[in-house]
This record gives C-alpha cells, sequence and structure tokens, in this order.
C-alpha cells in the first residue's frame, strides 16, 4: 500500500528580518488510515508544518511526498490540484462563512473543485449526514455554536472524500463534550483509509492518535518520529 | 466546461454580493450616477447641439432665393411672350438692394444648354459640347457680385439688365470646352450663343457662394429676352444674421404690386458649424463624465481593496479548498464586472431619462440612439472590471498560508 505522506529533511525558513527557521529538517511517514498527532508548544513550528504537509506553502529544502509523488518539484497548478482533490482541512477557527447556509459552505468545496452540478446535492446531503448536520442544512453559519462550525468544517472537509486530512487545532475551541464528538468523526474517517494528521497541544487529542510525534523548535523528535 | 465555471463563479459572486447588500449598493449607486451622468451629458449635449444648429439656421443664414411660386416644381413657366407679366419688375434689384442689412442681390435666369447651343463656331451641329460640360445662364452684375464671383475690372456692368452689348462671360472649364484660353489676351474670341456672335469679354471665377467654372454668362436682359423671366431667381445676400428679419419683408420689396407672386426660400449651409458645436458639446460632455468615470473607478478600486483585505481569511479558505490564484483573481474580477454592469445598467436608464426630462422641459426633441443605450452597462461593465484589476491581482498574490491563519 502507498504511502500516504513522506517528507525528508523538510525545512522552512522565513526571511527576515529576523530570519527565522521555523522548521528543521524534518522528516515524517504516515500511512493510511493513520491518525497521527503533532503536539508541541506554542511557536514550535506545528502550523509551518501543517501548511507544508497541506501543500499551502514551499518548504525551502527537502522532500515531500504524496502517496509517491515529489511535490516540491511540481508546478503551482498541479499543487492546486492535489490540494483540491486529495487533502481536506479542518481549521480551529473553523472558517465558515457566516452569511452562508450550511449547505452552501459545503457547495463552496464542490464548485471549487468543479464537480458537476447534478451531483452536489448528493455529495452535501452525504457529508452534512455524516456529521449530523442533515437537519442543519439551511441554517446560516454565524447561527451556529462552536462544535456546529467545527462539524461543518468536517462535511466541507471530507465531502469530496479526500485520502489526506490535516486538522489544525480542531478541538481547540471546543467544551469537552464537542471536542469527543470531533475526535470521533475523525476516527471514522480514519477508518475509512483516509490519512488523518493532527495538529495539537492537548494531551487528550495526543491520547486519541495512533501515534504521537513531538516538535519542538522546529525539530521533529520522539520515537514514532523520524527524526 | 468554462462557461459553466463562469456560471459557477457568477453565482458565487451574486452571493457575495448578497451578503454585503449595503456596500453592493452604494457601489452600483456610484457606477450608476456617474454613466448615468456620462450618458445623460452626451445625451443632452446631442440633443442641445441638434436644437442649436437649428436656432442658428433660423438666426444666421445670410442667403435668399426669390423665385415665382412654380419654379422648382412640378409645373414650370416658359413664358417667352411675357403675357402673365414678368415676375420681376423693373427696379426690383434696386429696391431689394436698398433695404436695411442687404449687401447685395442679382438676378439671374438659367437657358437650356441644347437650346443655346454655345460653340465657337456660327454652325455648331459638329462642335455641340456635351451638356453637362457647360451651363448657360444670364445674369446681372449684382447677382455675380452675390455669388461673390470674381470678374475681369470692367467687364461684370456689361452683364446689367441694361446692357445692349453682345457679350458672354466664361467659366474656367466651360472656356476650355469651348476652346478659349482661360488666361491671358481674349481679344478677338468669340462664342456663339442662340446663334448670335457674343464677344468674350473674360473668365469668371467661382466665390464661394456658387460654382461657376461651367458658367457662360450672358447679360440677364439677352436670356430674359430668349425666354422670358418666369424661371429667374433673385439671389439676396444679408449679413450675418440678417437673414431672418429680410425674408419677411424682401417680397414686398421686389414685387410691392404683387408679393404673393414670389416665394422667398432662405438657404443656409451650416453642416460645419452643426458638426462644430456637436464636437465641442460632445468633447466637454465627454470630459466631464470621463472624470466621474474616473472617479467612480478609484471608488470601485478602493472598496474591492478592502473587500480583499477583509476577506482575507476567506481568501485562505478557497485557495485551502483547492482555488488556484487564478481562481482567487477571477472572483473578484467578476464581483467588480457585476457591481459595473448592475450600476450601468440603472446609470444608462437614469441618462436616458435625464434626456428625455431635459428636453421635454426646453420642447426639444430628443435624441436618444442605440449607442447611447448601450453605452451605460457597457462602460459600467468596463469601469468596474478595470478597476477591479489590481485587487485582484492583490487577492491572487495573497498566500495562502497566510491567509488561512487570518481571523
Amino acid at each position: 500500500m502507498t504511502r500516504a505522506i513522506t517528507a525528508r529533511g523538510l525545512s522552512r525558513t522565513f526571511d527576515g528580518p529576523p530570519t527565522v527557521q521555523a522548521l528543521r529538517s524534518a522528516s515524517l511517514d504516515v500511512e493510511q488510515g493513520e491518525k497521527i498527532a503533532i503536539l508541541g508548544p506554542s511557536g514550535a513550528g506545528k502550523s509551518t508544518l501543517l501548511n507544508l504537509l497541506g501543500l499551502l506553502d514551499e518548504p525551502t529544502g527537502g522532500t515531500f511526498e504524496i502517496f509517491g509523488r515529489e511535490t516540491t518539484a511540481m508546478s503551482r497548478r498541479e499543487r492546486d490540484r492535489i490540494r483540491r482533490d486529495s487533502i481536506g482541512f479542518v481549521f480551529q477557527a473553523y472558517h465558515v462563512l457566516g452569511h452562508r447556509t450550511v449547505s452552501e459552505n459545503v457547495l463552496l468545496k464542490l464548485t471549487t473543485a468543479r464537480v458537476p452540478a447534478a451531483s452536489r446535492a448528493r455529495l452535501v446531503d452525504d457529508a452534512l449526514g455524516v456529521v449530523g448536520l442533515a437537519d442543519l442544512a439551511g441554517a446560516v453559519g454565524r447561527t451556529l455554536s462552536g462544535g456546529e462550525k467545527q462539524r461543518l468544517a468536517i462535511a466541507r472537509a471530507v465531502v469530496l472524500r479526500p485520502r489526506i486530512m490535516l486538522a489544525d487545532e480542531p478541538t481547540g475551541n471546543l467544551d469537552a463534550g464537542n471536542a469527543d464528538a470531533v475526535l470521533a468523526l475523525l476516527t471514522d474517517l480514519a477508518e475509512t483509509g483516509i490519512a488523518v494528521v493532527v495538529i495539537t497541544h492537548d494531551p487528550r487529542t495526543a491520547a486519541w492518535a495512533d501515534r504521537v510525534v513531538e516538535l519542538d523548535a522546529g525539530v521533529l523528535e520522539g520515537p514514532d518520529g523520524l527524526a | 466546461m468554462v462557461w459553466r465555471s463562469v456560471v459557477d463563479d457568477l453565482a458565487d459572486v451574486l452571493l457575495e454580493l448578497s451578503a454585503r447588500r449595503g456596500r453592493a449598493l452604494l457601489l452600483m449607486l456610484a457606477v450608476a450616477l456617474s454613466t448615468g451622468a456620462l450618458v445623460a451629458a452626451v445625451g443632452v449635449s446631442t440633443t442641445a447641439s441638434e436644437q442649436i444648429s437649428a436656432d442658428m439656421a433660423a438666426q444666421v443664414l445670410d442667403e435668399i432665393t426669390l423665385t415665382a411660386p412654380e419654379v422648382g416644381g412640378e409645373v414650370e413657366s416658359d413664358d417667352r411672350s411675357g403675357a402673365a407679366g414678368p415676375v420681376f419688375t423693373e427696379g426690383a434689384e434696386a429696391r431689394v438692394q436698398e433695404l436695411d442689412m442687404v449687401e447685395s442681390a442679382g438676378l439671374r435666369l438659367d437657358l437650356d444648354v441644347v437650346d443655346s447651343r454655345p460653340s465657337r463656331f456660327e454652325t455648331p451641329e459638329t462642335e455641340q459640347p456635351a451638356s453637362a460640360a457647360v451651363q448657360v445662364f444670364g445674369a446681372t452684375e449684382s447677382y455675380l457680385e452675390a455669388v461673390s464671383a470674381t470678374v475681369p475690372g470692367g467687364t461684370a456692368w456689361m452683364m446689367s439688365s441694361e446692357s445692349p452689348y453682345q457679350v458672354v462671360l466664361l467659366g474656367e472649364v466651360a472656356a476650355q470646352e469651348l476652346g478659349v484660353p482661360s488666361s491671358g489676351d481674349l481679344s478677338g474670341y468669340r462664342v456663339w450663343v442662340n446663334g448670335h456672335a457674343a464677344e468674350v469679354v473674360g473668365i469668371v471665377r467661382s466665390g464661394d457662394r456658387a460654382d461657376l467654372s461651367r458658367a457662360v454668362v450672358v447679360p440677364y436682359a439677352e436670356a430674359v429676352t430668349r425666354r422670358g423671366d418666369g424661371q429667374s431667381r433673385m439671389t439676396v445676400r444679408t449679413e450675418l444674421g440678417g437673414g431672418g428679419a429680410v425674408a419677411e419683408v424682401v417680397r414686398v420689396a421686389a414685387r410691392p404690386d404683387a408679393p404673393e407672386k414670389l416665394v422667398a426660400t432662405r438657404i443656409v449651409d451650416l453642416r460645419d458649424l452643426r458638426t462644430g458645436v456637436q464636437t465641442q458639446l460632445g468633447r466637454m460632455a465627454g470630459t466631464v463624465g470621463t472624470l466621474l468615470l474616473l472617479l467612480t473607478g478609484l471608488l470601485i478600486a478602493n472598496s474591492m481593496v478592502v473587500a480583499v483585505v477583509s476577506r482575507t481569511s476567506e481568501i485562505g479558505l478557497r485557495r485551502a479548498l483547492g482555488a488556484s490564484r487564478a481562481g482567487v483573481a477571477r472572483i473578484f474580477l467578476l464581483e467588480g464586472g457585476s457591481l459595473g454592469l448592475m450600476g450601468g445598467l440603472a446609470g444608462g436608464a437614469l441618462g436616458a431619462w435625464v434626456v428625455v426630462v431635459v428636453s421635454a422641459v426646453n420642447g426639444w426633441g430628443a435624441v436618444l440612439t442605440g449607442v447611447l443605450a448601450a453605452a451605460g452597462p457597457t462602460i459600467g461593465v468596463t469601469i468596474g472590471v478595470v478597476a477591479s484589476i489590481y485587487p485582484s491581482v492583490r487577492a491572487a498574490g495573497i498566500s495562502p498560508a497566510t491567509a488561512i491563519r487570518v481571523d
């Protein structure tokens, strides 16, 4: 089975002044269906790593493969396509468009991916059903609770069945009950073969993962990492 | 595939615009006002220039033609006998010339070129010039003055209606046709008109009032003798602006006994003047409208830049969902274009309404062309898209990794 993520010596330096080396030669393997938690304090480089894994940013060093395809030499258009078709994002701040309905928020992913109009309604219904928001399909985003917004973000991320799910502090703004519900959803996704990478500094979320990798001052460490 | 993308993006843009109705309405209002002002300015200036030129045509004319009523109509008189009496009685020229504001007035009577048989030789059958090549008419000295013709010194008086001389003046082309030199000494040159020899006394040069290059000009009295004066016409030159007033009284002056036997026709060529008026008013309207459009463009651009900044997080989300840089730019270009189109449609309607109202208030005939009607939405879309280029480029250039972290 092809590995979902293969990162070797990944580095990211931001030009200054002052110059900041946010990530130093990080190496990481993630298998399909695996749940990985990247643990670390604020400023450790967790979001930088997530942006690189999600092709939102380009490394200044190292190599990075997604399902065996080297991405660092790819064109911007090709990286956009992989991000669109293979990667789902969930953010701590949800990024729910408050003036749009729940359905329209999910639909945004489908129109961005140029999914034929005939199949959009079914895909939206399916995704909302998975996260338990089918009854709120017509509700406006800004009226949702934090937990509902995070479930909506997950529905938007999974509506096209990505092969990799990247979540940045997905439970950071949630109470314990909603956090458990979100983690349960992510577990369900992993069981369908999706590789789930969660960035967190929450020990409970770390305990949920199959494997924990610690990141400190831009260096990936720990028995489960390759550094 | 491409049109479906555009339709999706357009639906997306309309969702965003409906979510920010206040901003969208204000921007549309700005576009509507500026395009409406441009359309109205151009429309009103076009209407006004038409009206101005019409008014000027009434006031600025400086040439009047007096004829018998049937001349130029279907019924033409060729009364050689003069049984019905002359059209222009004795002293008509002098009476008209005495009117205030009249600069000159003279009589002309066209003769049939075939009947006149102008030729260098007494037996012209073999040398008959083409009828289109020359025109034969009788004219008084005052007529030549009225049409600003240049006549060799000391010869114009010979054309006077009282002249007993058998003389002729030739235009340059007519001289060439008849084998007479158009310059130099013309002594001894004669041409035959109506079977009578006439001395060529000079070459007449056209002024700015009539083309005399093909003219064979005989004394007016001689022409009347041939044909009667039923087809005669008197050309009256007035001071600039005096045409309207002179036209009111000229018939009475020419025929105090029976002014109803004459028709006064005002002649004026204001095509250049009308074009000038339209051009000047058009430039003024265009300048004002263009300045308004530039201001509106800046307003849209500024508003769109603010929108890009305020929607940075959304831009990050779109990039995370897989939107390309071009896709993000397209959203903002479409937004600007949509605002421009809707504002332009409203502005076009507003401008047309203003033209109609202004015309109605002033009693003018409104001039609204199809081009003017299409100008509103066309200009609106253009200004909307152009003003959105910079904000779009700026939006497309935002790093998704940075944008996604903006709350």
